[in-house]
């Protein structure tokens, strides 16, 4: 059974997704189905692995692979800022709440 | 990215030079021309997780500077250098770009250390003018004083 301070940082995940489709959604046209679709898949593949690793018996390795995806999603939100997609605002908030839930799934890795 | 910010938006002086906008555009001012040397790809790579965390410290005063890295060049004359990290770094660019301008009028014209429009080569320059001065066009002994 998921403990409470899991869905927590399940909470933040669900909160950064509903932010990033907002922001990608102002992404150029161009980019809108490249980058941007990138940056959604990355950011449900975290809430996907957040989910996965609450239910399962062996939840190290999901968490390994959430960690990941977390890393590929800073980096991508990164670069759609130095591409100027991204307001540097947006970015600010964006990856706040990144880091936030990267230090929260580095400490559940610990604790496992 | 916003310049240095201004003093009407109600934020102490400290809390503007740990803002995160602060920290970021100090981030990019120091990269500047080393962008691939020693560890600033490695600080770049995890650069929002490190600015954070540089942040917490802060906020939190716990933060301290690592200790220098200390090494000796013999070019053009021995002498010990002290490396800080990249971190310390933008802690320094990050003050400077909120206290300078509060300074800077009151340096005397030939302070050359870590001013705008200063720097080493201009500080050459201006000996260099001096010299062929008192000198009398290089024909004249002339003595340096040397101050750190």
């Amino acid at each position: 059974m998921a403990r409470a301070e899991h869905l927590i940082i399940f909470q933040k995940v669900y909160d950064l997704i509903r932010e990033v489709y907002k922001d990608c959604n102002n992404f150029p046209k161009s980019q809108r189905f490249i980058l941007g679709q990138r940056i959604e898949n990355t950011a449900v593949n975290i809430l996907e692995g957040i989910i996965v690793a609450n239910s399962e018996e062996n939840k190290f390795s999901s968490l390994l692979k959430v960690s990941v995806e977390i890393e590929k999603m800073r980096i991508f939100i990164r670069l759609s800022k130095d591409l100027a997609f991204l307001a540097f605002k947006r970015y600010e908030i964006l990856t706040a709440k990144l880091d936030e839930i990267g230090r929260m799934c580095g400490g559940w890795i610990k604790s496992l | 990215m916003r310049s240095a910010g201004c003093a009407a938006d109600g934020l102490s002086l400290y809390d503007r030079i740990i803002s995160t906008d602060n920290l970021f555009c100090a981030f990019y001012e120091f990269r500047q021309g080393k962008r691939h040397k020693e560890d600033v790809p490695e600080f770049e790579y995890d650069l929002e997780k490190n600015i954070f965390q540089l942040r917490r410290e802060l906020r939190k005063f716990t933060y301290e500077p690592l200790t220098p890295k200390v090494f000796k060049v013999t070019e053009p004359k021995p002498r010990f250098i002290q490396a800080a990290c990249v971190r310390d770094r933008i802690v320094h660019r990050a003050l400077v770009r909120q206290i300078n301008h509060f300074f800077d009028a009151s340096f005397i014209y030939d302070s050359y250390a870590c001013r705008i429009d200063k720097g080493t080569l201009n500080a050459v320059k201006r000996l260099e003018r001096f010299w062929i001065k008192e000198s009398n066009n290089y024909t004249q002994k002339i003595y340096f004083l040397k101050g750190i």
